[in-house]
């Protein structure tokens, strides 16, 4: 009896694993960044003058000069390990997650994020380097063990 | 416990391997739409017709052929995901072309291709993929 509920926790695990890891045609697979530069990250971050909207923690950056509109936090401590995967998707396709704990119509419009799109602006060095830039400011803290 | 369990860990433990969840990892990775057409204009655009032919697509012939072109596209026996192909446009080292000539396509371990990230624009690379993608067909291998 045991041996049958191992067998199936074993093969739901498993199905869970194969789609974690999706291998079709429109999938992350085989993506490999190459290295990023932290500080040419950060000046590319004020070149785009992503500081308008977006805070970074433990980073002194310019305050926004337009008007008084939700900044979203970047960085910090986090309990989930932010992939350079995820940051590149945040970056050029922040629609396809749309960041949580703001009020839905400060960051989003009809379902889509509000960010800008940078894509026709940013060169791939400046993805490359913000990438570096961010993923150095996130602070990955293990979940404690339950007593 | 039983071998077909014990296999069952290791190929478990291989998929987890396989889609590593750390910093340096492709999880998460989506990228939006690209456009085929725009994708074929960027690919003359920053010349990358010099040095590679694509499947199935007509491209400006050329006075001095180089020493060797890399083709792209075509049949091939796995998906080629969007994912390899930014790498492969945006990281060229990281994977070698194979079936040509060490030293015809790297010097050092490092690929001769140009790195283009500093001229190329996402939404150029986003295209490129689309293009490129488009251009890959999956073949079975064939049933003895």
């Amino acid at each position: 009896m045991l041996h049958k509920k191992l067998r199936l926790f074993l093969f739901a695990l498993l199905t869970i694993l194969l789609l974690a890891c999706d291998t079709g045609p429109k999938s992350g697979r085989g993506f490999r960044l190459p290295e990023g530069d932290p500080e040419k990250g950060k000046v590319a971050f004020t070149d785009l003058k992503c500081n308008e909207c977006h805070i970074v923690k433990g980073v002194d950056l310019a305050p926004p000069s337009g008007s008084s509109h939700v900044m979203v936090t970047l960085g910090g401590e986090t309990y989930q390990i932010h992939t350079y995967g995820d940051l590149v998707t945040s970056i050029i396709n922040p629609s396809h997650r749309i960041t949580r704990g703001y009020p839905k119509e400060a960051v989003e419009q009809g379902g889509k994020s509000k960010m800008l799109n940078f894509n026709g602006v940013m060169t791939v060095q400046q993805m490359i380097d913000l990438v570096a830039f961010l993923q150095s400011h996130y602070r990955f803290i293990p979940p404690e063990a339950i007593n | 416990m039983k071998i077909s369990n014990a296999a069952s860990l290791v190929f478990i433990a291989l998929l987890m391997a396989a889609c590593d969840a750390g910093p340096k990892s492709s999880l998460g990775f989506r990228l939006p739409e690209g456009n085929i057409e725009k994708g074929k204009a960027t690919f003359l655009e920053l010349k990358c017709h010099l040095c590679h032919t694509v499947a199935g697509t007509e491209l400006p012939p050329l006075d001095v052929p180089p020493s060797v072109m890399v083709n792209l596209g075509g049949q091939v026996r796995n998906v080629r995901t969007y994912g390899e192909l930014v790498t492969s446009i945006i990281n060229p080292s990281h994977q070698l072309a194979k079936g040509y000539k060490k030293d015809l396509i790297q010097v050092d371990g490092k690929s001769r291709m140009t790195d283009y990230t500093q001229f190329m624009t996402v939404r150029q690379m986003i295209d490129l993929v689309a293009f490129l993608q488009s251009r890959y067909e999956v073949i079975l291998p064939p049933v003895k």
